[in-house]
């Protein structure tokens, strides 16, 4: 199924007014100019609050824009303008689907600044947590990127599982999307009694539901015809505006922070790096972008089950040497964590006090919205949607 | 290629003086003159065995009242990455206050357009030879850079009138004891 991409020369007058009636009055000349069309910021398919100014051409895209910031609060002067610790709950709202994973990337960069030694045990709950919160942030990405191709009933099994996920969140940190769980020194509190259960319990249906929501959607005739083959991102591209995650791994490239850099204790996990396989469509399209992110909770699957084979029973949850105020040493660093986005990066600069001096967010979504034009420029305005939902961006991050 | 391998081969290529090596610190970085950031950028992109294709971060710091610093200027850190070599380089700069003008590197990789404009639009520094250098992230008519250290908080915005008007020892920061 390809439609006619050709809108230029639409202009067809119907040829056989003339033979019929030629009182009939002729309809005006069908306008053909460009049209300047802004998408958002209050657009459901624009997945928040953001605008994307589209010159169309009747249906055709011939250029668009994203336009970003209409969530700006400026986290990085809240950052600076508290303790170390204070900054923790402000990372959550950054990506709200994957609050676990930015709390572990900032207390990363903070600790490699302090060099303080993690508890084996804490250690283990922070991957335990992020891991699940990882299948949380991508069962979100696929169910509404169904939602966008006009599925909805997928949508629903997915949230149906991500409720799970968030049940279980909630029963270890009382919260379940913004979860300031992840601390510099290790994580708040220790686990509940009987929680890895119910963790191994939600890890098996977990699998069987994707095995439903793959023959649901994935590998769904209508929703192949409508991704295979759409917004087609080489290598190249990818890499040459930044974007990373199971985006750029859709285009084949191998790049997964957890293994190319092993951070906390994911090195002590057999995991596969998924990339496009190109089933369906061409490597670097909607539908790859798709498949990488249903492979990768199978993979967080992979690694929650050899957490809980290896995870000791008990132990300290909290470094205990960890001071209430921490004083990194004057100096500064960037570190990198994979969250289910991409690269989430923190530079923090130290002046030697309990403040931050500066903290810089580098940020996923907002490389992998950049990309949008290169994308979506010369394609249908209904890909466009299509495309943007794809790149499963989230505007908490992006404009921070 | 390690870090410091790569630092010794800007060396010789740009000469002793031009790079500063700082390896003590958490991160190593090279402190390169801010004339020559676009020539560095370009070669370590370009050149075969650093193949720096992926630019990860470009952060601004204002250096304005930092304990144990004689600058009062902007520094901006570039952390760049090679996706084949799997190394990663750090580069630093420094501008003055009075005229933060830093050549752009946007033309070398498309990622710098978006994150030069957030360090224009949150600190005020200006890329030069940028195609579209306005605000980003604050709405257009936004007055002053909030990420500079001697920013001074709106008052009022559109109608909005912000009477919130710091803690009384000056600063705006909330720490409970």
């Amino acid at each position: 199924m390809s439609p006619s991409r050709d809108v230029k020369g639409s202009k067809t007058k119907m040829a056989d007014t003339a033979n019929m009636n030629t009182n009939v009055h002729e309809p005006p000349d069908v306008r053909t100019e460009e049209l300047l069309l802004n998408m958002g910021p209050q657009h459901p398919s624009t997945h928040g609050v953001l605008k994307v100014v589209a010159k169309t051409d009747g249906e055709l895209v011939l250029e668009c824009e994203p336009v970003v910031g209409y969530l700006h609060r400026c986290f990085e002067k809240c950052a600076e303008s508290g303790s170390y610790v204070q900054a923790v709950p402000y990372t959550d709202r950054l990506d709200y689907l994957m609050a676990m994973g930015n709390n572990l990337g900032y207390c990363l960069a903070v600790e490699a600044l302090m060099k303080v030694e993690i508890p084996e045990y804490a250690d283990y709950i922070r991957v335990l947590v992020t891991e699940l919160n990882r299948i949380g942030s991508h069962l979100i990405a696929v169910g509404t990127f169904g939602l966008d191709t006009g599925a909805i009933t997928p949508f629903f099994y997915a949230f149906r599982d991500r409720e799970m996920v968030l049940d279980i969140l909630e029963e270890i940190c009382g919260q379940r999307l913004n979860y300031n769980y992840i601390r510099p020194g290790g994580v708040a509190y220790d686990l509940p009694e009987g929680i890895l259960d119910k963790i191994s319990t939600f890890i098996d249906h977990m699998e069987k539901s994707l095995e439903e929501i793959n023959n649901l959607l994935t590998y769904n005739g209508i929703f192949i015809h409508r991704t295979a083959n759409v917004g087609v991102m080489t290598p190249e591209v990818a890499i040459k505006y930044g974007v990373t995650g199971p985006n750029l791994r859709s285009t084949g490239v191998k790049r997964d922070l957890r293994k190319l850099r092993p951070y906390s204790i994911y090195d002590r996990f057999e995991f596969n790096i998924c990339t496009g396989t190109g089933e369906y469509g061409t490597i670097g399209d909607c539908w790859n972008r798709h498949i990488v992110r249903t492979q990768e909770i199978i993979e967080s699957i992979k690694i929650l089950r050899q957490v809980l084979n290896a995870m000791p029973t008990e132990g300290e949850h909290l470094a205990k040497a960890t001071a209430r105020k921490f004083r990194p040493p004057k100096g500064a660093a960037y570190t990198a964590v994979e969250n289910s986005k991409g690269e989430l990066g923190f530079y923090i600069a130290s002046d030697g006090t309990d403040e931050p001096w500066r903290v810089k967010c580098r940020a996923p979504s907002f490389h992998n919205v950049s990309v949008l034009p290169a994308l979506a420029n010369g394609t249908m305005l209904a890909d466009l949607v299509i495309i943007l939902g794809s790149l499963d961006i989230v505007l908490g991050e992006i404009d921070r | 290629m390690e870090s410091s391998a790569i630092f010794a081969a800007l060396k010789t290529k740009f000469g002793e003086a031009a790079i500063d090596l700082n390896e003590d610190g958490p991160e190593a970085f090279a402190m390169v003159p801010s004339e020559l950031i676009p020539d560095v950028c370009q070669h370590l992109r370009d050149a075969p065995e650093f193949d720096c294709d992926l630019f990860s971060c470009l952060t601004g710091v204002d250096l304005k009242g930092l304990k144990g610093e004689t600058d009062d200027g902007f520094e901006v850190i570039y952390n760049i990455e090679s996706t084949g070599k799997a190394h990663c380089v750090s580069l630093r700069t420094r501008v003055a206050r009075e005229k933060p003008e830093i050549p752009s590197v946007s033309s070398i990789w498309e990622t710098a357009d978006w994150h030069e404009r957030e360090s224009f639009d949150l600190l005020g520094i200006v890329f030069t030879g940028h195609p579209n250098l306005v605000r980003i992230l604050c709405a257009d008519d936004w007055i002053g850079y909030p990420l500079r250290k001697d920013y001074e908080f709106p008052t009022e915005y559109h109608g909005i009138v912000c009477e919130f008007e710091g803690n009384e020892d000056g600063t705006w920061g909330g720490h409970p004891g």
